[in-house]
C-alpha cells in the first residue's frame, strides 16, 4: 500500500510526459511536394553561372538614371562577370515594372537587427545551435531581405549538419547578395562544403571555383 | 442464575463482535473503495490543464513601425488594463497612455529562452515608428522590449474545466491564511474531518428541520469538488467523508491544500467552468494571484461559500457583502492591519467589467493551429497535458483584416447584388520571408467557430492560376520572353465532354499580336489558354506543383483558366513561392509547442528550397508589378502608394462566381476570397470584390516596398515591347527590360526621334545592352554630357529640318 503510494506520489511528481504520434526529424513537415533536389541544384549549378566572357562589349555612358525593370538600389558595384555598364539615357526610359522606392531601402536599420544577428552568432559559436537558429528567425522578422542574416542560418544549418538547408539557405543569400560578392563567395563556400559532404564532388569543386572567382584575394584562394 | 447469566451474555457479545467485525470489513471494503478512487483521480486530475496558444510575442525596438492607436489595441488584446492617470499605474499588466506616449508595467513572462520580469516602460512613437524606448527603473535604454504574448485561445479538456495552476510556494500567504481563517481553521490538525463540527452542524439543521449549515473541512470539499456530483444528501455527505480520510491517508496536508487551490470551482464564464485561485484571479481582476489587494483576496475567499449566488458580476451587493464579512475576519485574525481593513471595507469591487474570454475571438486560426497541432499529437494530449503553444499570429495583421472585411462587405453585396448577409469572405495574411500565418479569416463573422472558408473552401481560382502558366513560359528563355508576341486571336477545343469550347476575354473582344506580359497584365484568357496548349499542360501544372501545390489536377485545358479548385490557404502557399523569390517553405503558424515546465518539445524551424529558378520568377514577378501598375488591379493604387511596388493578380470566376485577389509587398501577403457559399454568382470581379479588401488591410500594415532581388545571369535591354525588338532611348516606345542572358531581342527598330526612320535593322556587333540600376553618371564630368546632349539635339534636329526638305 504504502509502496503504491510512494509510486503515485513519483508519478504526480514527474513532469507530464507528452505522448506524440511521430517525431519529424525535420520540424513540422505539412503537405508539401516531394522535394526537387535535382531541379533546384541544376538552377543553382555553378556551371549556369560560370563568369562568362562579355557578350556584349562595355560602351561608354551616354545617358543618365536609366531606372530599371523591377526594383533595385540604387548602387551597384560592378562585379567580374557583370555585363558592362550601360548607357544612361538623355531622358528617362518608361519602364515597364514598378520604380524603386524613393528612399534608400537599407538606410536606418534598426539596431536590434545587429544585436540580435550577434546574438545568434554568439549562440552558434557556444554550440547553442537551435537557439541560434531560432534567435536569427527573430531577426528576419525585422528584416527579411538581409543576405548576411540568411548567411547565418546556412552556417548555423551546416554545424548542425543538416546539409539540405545549409545548401537552400546559402542560395538564398546569394539571391539577396546581388551587390556584395564577398557574401556570394562565402555562399557558394558552404554549398561547396554541403556538396562535398555528400559526395557531388564535380559540383563542390565548380561551387569553390564560384567562390574563388568572386574573392580572388582569399587566402583560402592561395592554397 | 450464574449459569444462566453466563449462558445470556456471550450470545449478544458475539452478535456485537460479529456485527463490528462485519460493519468494520464493510467499511473497510468501502474505505479502500475509495481510496482506490483518490489514488486513481488524483493522479489522473492534476494534470488536466487546457492547451494554451499565444500570439507573437510584441518585439518593441527603436526604429519599429507602429502606430499609437494599432499599439493600444493591442495592449487592450493582450488584457492590460488603461490607467486613467499615472496613480493608476500601479500593478504589471496596467498602462497609461498620453498621445503618443505610453507607459505601461509588464507583466512578467518565462519565455522559451529565460524568464522576463515585469518592467516598467516608457515609450514615445514618433512619425508611425517607435522613437523612444526606456526602463524607467534601471534608467537604461534597451534595444528590445519583448511583451508577454496574447494569449488567443485554449484547447480544453472535454468538461470545459479551466485553470491556471498555483503552487502553494508561490501563493501570497494572505490568501492560504484567510482560506484557513475563514474555510477550515483546524486544518493543519484534524484528520479530514472534524467530527465535533459535524455534530454541531447536524444539531443546527435537525433544530432547523432543514440543511442550514456545513462543517465541511478543506480536505472534504476538495473532495467534493474532485470526485462528487453537488446533490446535498446523506450518502454523499457520507462518501464525502470517507474520502476525505481516504485524502489524509495518502497525502501531505500541503499536496492537499495546493489541489485545493487549483480545484476549488469558483465561477462560470459560458460553457467553460473557472477553476482554482489562479484563474479565477485573472478571470475577476485581470491580474495574478501576486498582484492582489487584501480586499481582493476577501472576494475570491468571499466566492467559495457561493460563486453563482455571490457573483461580483450578476449580483455587486451580495458580493460586496460577502467580501467585506470576508475582510472582517481577516481583520479580526490579525491577518491584516486594522487601518488597511478599514480602509478597504469601502473600497469598491474593482471587478475588470470584461473579463478574458474563454472563447476564442479568433476561431479560424485556432482551427489551423489545431490541424496543424494534430498532425502530431493527440487529441487528449492537446486538451490535458498544459501544453503551451507558440504562434506567428499577428494580432494586428489580424485585426486590419476583419476592419477591412468589415468596413467593405455590407458595400460589396449591394454592389453585387447579392441578397443581405449571403456574401462570405476568407484571407489568409502571411509574411513573405518566413511563410508565417500572421492572420486569417474564416467568414464574414469573424467569432463563428465552425465553417473554416480559408481553409475549407475549395474554390476556382480563375486567373490566379496564369501566373504558373506565364512562369512555365518564361522558364524557357530560348523561346519566351517577357516581350515575346503571344497569340491574343480566336481559338477553340474539345472540352472534357467533347463539346466546343471557344475560351473568351472578360471585354469580349480579341487583342490579336501581344507582348507576353501585357497578356497577363490584363489577364487575357484567350492567349493564355494558347500559351499553356503550347508550352503543354503536364509543364504547366508541374510548375504549379513546383509554386507548392501538391493535389491532383485534371489535364483539361480549361484548368489553364483556373478551373481548379484551391483554399486561400492552398493560394497563398502557391504565391508565397513567387514572393520569396522562387524559394518554397511551407506554410506555418506554430512557431514552437512547450510542455508546462517549459521544455521545448519541438520547434518548427523555417525552411527554404529553391524551388523554382530565380531568373523566370523574377521576370514574372515584375509583371505581377504592371498587373498592379497598369493592368487589371490599378485600384491597388488608391490603397497603397506606388513606390510600394507592389505586386499581385487578379482572379475571377465565370459568371461572377468567385471573387480573388492574391498580391504581396516587400514583408507582406495576403489572399482575399469573396463569394457566396452557394456557389451563386456574387456580382463582383477580382478586381471590384476581393482587391478591394486586400487593398485597405495591406494598407493597414507596416509594410516595406517590394525589390525584386535580381538573381545571377539577367542582361537589360531597351527595346521596344510592342515590336519585340532592341530600339532606340529617344523612341516613344522605349523600355528598358529585363532578360534572362542571351534571351534579348537581337533586331533592332528604330525611329525618327532617334534620327532615324522606323526601320528594322540586322544586328550589330554592339548591340546596346543595358544595365540601368549600374548609375554610370556620377563618374562621368557634367560638361562632357552637357555637350554631348546638346550635339545629339543639334543633330537630330538638323536631320529632321533636312528630312522635311
Amino acid at each position: 500500500m504504502q509502496l503504491l503510494v510512494m509510486m503515485v506520489m513519483a508519478g504526480l511528481m514527474l513532469p507530464a510526459c507528452v505522448t506524440r504520434q511521430t517525431v519529424p526529424e525535420e520540424p513540422y513537415i505539412p503537405p508539401a511536394p516531394p522535394p526537387k533536389k535535382e531541379v533546384s541544384r541544376i538552377e543553382g549549378r555553378p556551371a549556369t553561372h560560370p563568369p562568362k566572357p562579355h557578350k556584349f562589349p562595355p560602351e561608354p555612358p551616354l545617358e543618365e538614371d536609366l531606372s530599371g525593370f523591377g526594383d533595385k538600389p540604387a548602387t551597384y558595384p560592378s562585379q567580374p562577370q557583370d555585363i558592362p555598364s550601360a548607357p544612361p539615357p538623355k531622358k528617362e526610359v518608361p519602364r515597364m515594372g514598378a520604380k524603386p522606392a524613393t528612399s534608400p531601402p537599407h538606410s536606418h536599420k534598426p539596431m536590434i537587427l545587429a544585436r540580435l544577428q550577434d546574438k545568434a552568432d554568439e549562440q552558434m559559436k557556444a554550440g547553442d545551435l537551435e537557439r541560434a537558429f531560432a534567435t536569427a528567425e527573430r531577426a528576419l522578422r525585422v528584416d527579411p531581405s538581409d543576405p548576411h542574416l540568411w548567411h547565418l542560418m546556412a552556417q548555423i544549418q551546416l554545424r548542425r549538419g543538416n546539409l539540405s538547408q545549409a545548401e537552400q539557405l546559402a542560395r538564398k543569400s546569394n539571391l539577396l547578395a546581388g551587390d556584395d560578392p564577398l557574401l556570394q563567395s562565402e555562399n557558394w563556400r558552404i554549398i561547396a562544403a554541403t556538396l562535398r559532404r555528400r559526395g557531388v564532388i564535380d559540383e563542390a569543386e565548380a561551387a569553390e571555383q564560384q567562390a574563388e572567382a568572386l574573392n580572388p584575394s582569399d587566402p583560402r584562394v592561395l592554397k | 442464575m450464574d449459569m444462566k447469566k453466563r449462558r445470556i451474555v456471550p450470545i449478544p457479545l458475539i452478535v456485537l463482535i460479529c456485527g463490528s467485525i462485519g460493519l468494520g470489513y464493510a467499511s473497510f471494503r468501502h474505505f479502500s473503495h475509495f481510496n482506490r478512487v483518490v489514488l486513481e483521480k488524483f493522479q489522473g486530475r492534476l494534470w488536466e490543464l487546457p492547451a494554451r496558444v499565444y500570439a507573437r510575442p510584441l518585439e518593441l525596438y527603436p526604429g519599429m513601425p507602429l502606430t499609437s492607436p494599432a499599439f493600444e489595441e493591442e495592449l487592450k488584446l493582450m488584457g492590460y488594463l488603461q490607467a486613467a492617470h499615472p496613480a493608476g499605474l500601479d500593478t504589471p499588466g496596467k498602462f497609461l497612455r498620453k498621445g503618443n506616449t505610453f507607459r505601461l508595467i509588464l507583466r512578467p513572462f518565462r519565455f522559451e529562452d529565460g524568464e522576463a520580469s515585469s518592467k516598467k516602460i516608457h515609450m514615445i512613437i514618433r512619425g508611425g515608428k517607435v522613437d523612444f524606448l526606456k526602463e524607467t527603473e534601471t534608467n537604461a535604454f534597451p534595444d528590445m522590449v519583448r511583451l508577454d504574448p496574447t494569449l488567443i485561445g485554449s484547447f480544453y479538456p472535454r468538461h470545459y474545466e479551466d485553470r491556471v495552476l498555483v503552487t502553494l510556494k508561490k501563493a501570497p500567504p494572505l490568501l492560504l491564511k484567510t482560506l484557513l481563517a475563514v474555510e477550515d481553521q483546524g486544518f493543519y490538525d484534524h484528520h479530514g474531518i472534524e467530527p465535533v463540527a459535524i455534530f454541531r452542524a447536524a444539531m443546527a439543521n435537525i433544530r432547523k428541520r432543514r440543511l442550514v449549515q456545513g462543517a465541511s473541512t478543506i480536505t472534504q470539499q476538495l473532495a467534493k469538488n474532485f470526485f462528487l456530483t453537488n446533490e446535498k444528501t446523506l450518502t454523499r455527505k457520507l462518501n464525502e467523508m470517507f474520502m476525505a480520510i481516504a485524502l489524509e491517508k495518502n497525502y501531505g496536508k500541503d499536496e492537499i491544500l495546493e489541489a485545493y487551490l487549483n480545484e476549488v470551482y469558483l465561477g462560470q464564464d459560458g460553457k467553460r467552468a473557472i477553476h482554482g485561485f489562479g484563474l479565477a484571479s485573472s478571470f475577476h481582476f485581470g491580474k495574478s494571484l501576486d498582484d492582489l489587494r487584501a480586499q481582493e483576496i476577501a472576494l475570491l475567499v468571499g466566492l467559495l461559500k457561493g460563486p453563482s449566488y455571490y457573483d461580483p458580476r450578476a449580483h455587486p451587493e451580495r458580493a460586496l457583502k460577502r467580501r467585506n464579512t470576508v475582510l472582517q475576519i481577516m481583520r479580526d485574525h490579525g491577518l491584516i492591519r486594522i487601518d488597511i481593513a478599514d480602509r478597504a471595507i469601502p473600497s469598491p469591487l474593482n471587478v475588470i467589467p470584461d473579463p478574458p474570454k474563454g472563447a476564442s475571438r479568433f476561431p479560424a486560426y485556432l482551427d489551423l493551429v489545431r490541424r496543424q497541432l494534430l498532425q502530431e499529437y493527440r487529441d487528449s494530449d492537446l486538451r490535458s497535458a498544459g501544453l503551451r503553444v507558440f504562434t506567428a499570429f499577428d494580432p494586428q495583421v489580424q485585426l486590419a483584416g476583419e476592419k477591412a472585411v468589415t468596413s467593405h462587405i455590407r458595400r460589396l453585396e449591394k454592389r453585387g447584388g447579392v441578397p443581405k448577409g449571403k456574401l462570405q469572405a476568407s484571407a489568409v495574411m502571411t509574411s513573405t520571408a518566413g511563410n508565417e500565418v500572421l492572420g486569417m479569416i474564416g467568414g464574414r463573422n469573424f467569432s463563428f467557430k465552425g465553417f473554416n472558408r480559408a481553409l475549407d473552401a475549395k474554390r476556382p481560382i480563375g486567373s490566379l492560376i496564369k501566373p504558373a502558366v506565364f512562369l512555365t513560359a518564361l522558364s524557357r528563355p530560348e523561346r519566351y520572353t517577357l516581350t515575346t508576341s503571344i497569340d491574343d486571336s480566336h481559338i477553340q477545343f474539345q472540352d472534357e465532354r467533347g463539346r466546343v469550347w471557344v475560351p473568351q476575354n472578360y471585354d469580349r473582344e480579341y487583342h490579336g499580336d501581344t507582348p507576353l506580359y501585357l497578356a497577363l497584365a490584363h489577364s487575357y484568357n484567350v492567349s493564355t489558354v494558347r500559351l499553356g496548349m503550347e508550352l503543354g499542360l503536364p509543364d504547366v501544372f508541374q510548375t504549379l506543383g513546383k509554386m507548392g501545390f501538391t493535389r491532383d489536377i485534371k489535364p483539361y485545358p480549361s484548368a489553364l483558366l483556373g478551373t481548379v479548385e484551391m483554399s486561400p490557404l492552398e493560394v497563398a502557399q502557391i504565391y508565397q513561392t513567387l514572393a520569396a523569390g522562387g524559394f518554397y517553405s511551407p506554410i506555418r503558424a506554430i512557431r514552437s509547442v512547450e510542455r508546462p515546465d517549459g521544455v521545448t518539445l519541438q520547434r518548427y524551424s523555417l525552411t527554404v528550397r529553391q524551388s523554382l529558378a530565380p531568373g523566370p520568377v523574377y521576370l514574372l514577378n515584375s509583371i505581377l508589378q504592371v498587373v498592379v501598375l497598369e493592368g487589371t488591379a490599378q485600384s491597388v493604387k488608391t490603397f497603397l502608394p506606388e513606390d510600394m511596388g507592389a505586386a499581385g493578380k487578379t482572379g475571377t470566376t465565370n459568371d461572377l462566381k468567385d471573387s480573388w485577389f492574391a498580391g504581396f509587398t516587400g514583408n507582406h501577403l495576403a489572399v482575399v476570397w469573396v463569394g457566396r457559399d452557394d456557389n451563386q454568382s456574387c456580382g463582383l470581379t477580382g478586381a471590384s470584390g476581393a482587391l478591394q479588401i486586400w487593398g485597405q488591410l495591406m494598407a493597414a500594415l507596416p509594410n516595406t516596398p517590394l525589390e525584386l532581388p535580381e538573381p545571377q545571369g539577367m542582361e537589360w535591354a531597351v527595346v521596344d515591347a510592342e515590336a519585340d525588338m532592341l530600339t532606340d532611348d529617344a523612341c516613344e516606345n522605349a523600355m528598358t527590360v529585363p532578360f534572362i542572358k542571351g534571351s534579348a531581342p537581337t533586331q533592332i527598330i528604330s525611329c525618327p526621334a532617334a534620327g532615324q526612320d522606323v526601320r528594322v535593322q540586322k544586328p550589330e556587333q554592339d548591340v546596346r545592352v543595358q544595365r540601368p540600376e549600374q548609375d554610370v553618371r556620377v563618374q562621368r564630368p557634367e560638361d562632357e554630357e552637357k555637350d554631348e546632349t546638346k550635339e545629339s539635339a543639334l543633330t537630330r534636329w538638323l536631320r529632321r529640318i533636312f528630312k522635311k526638305k
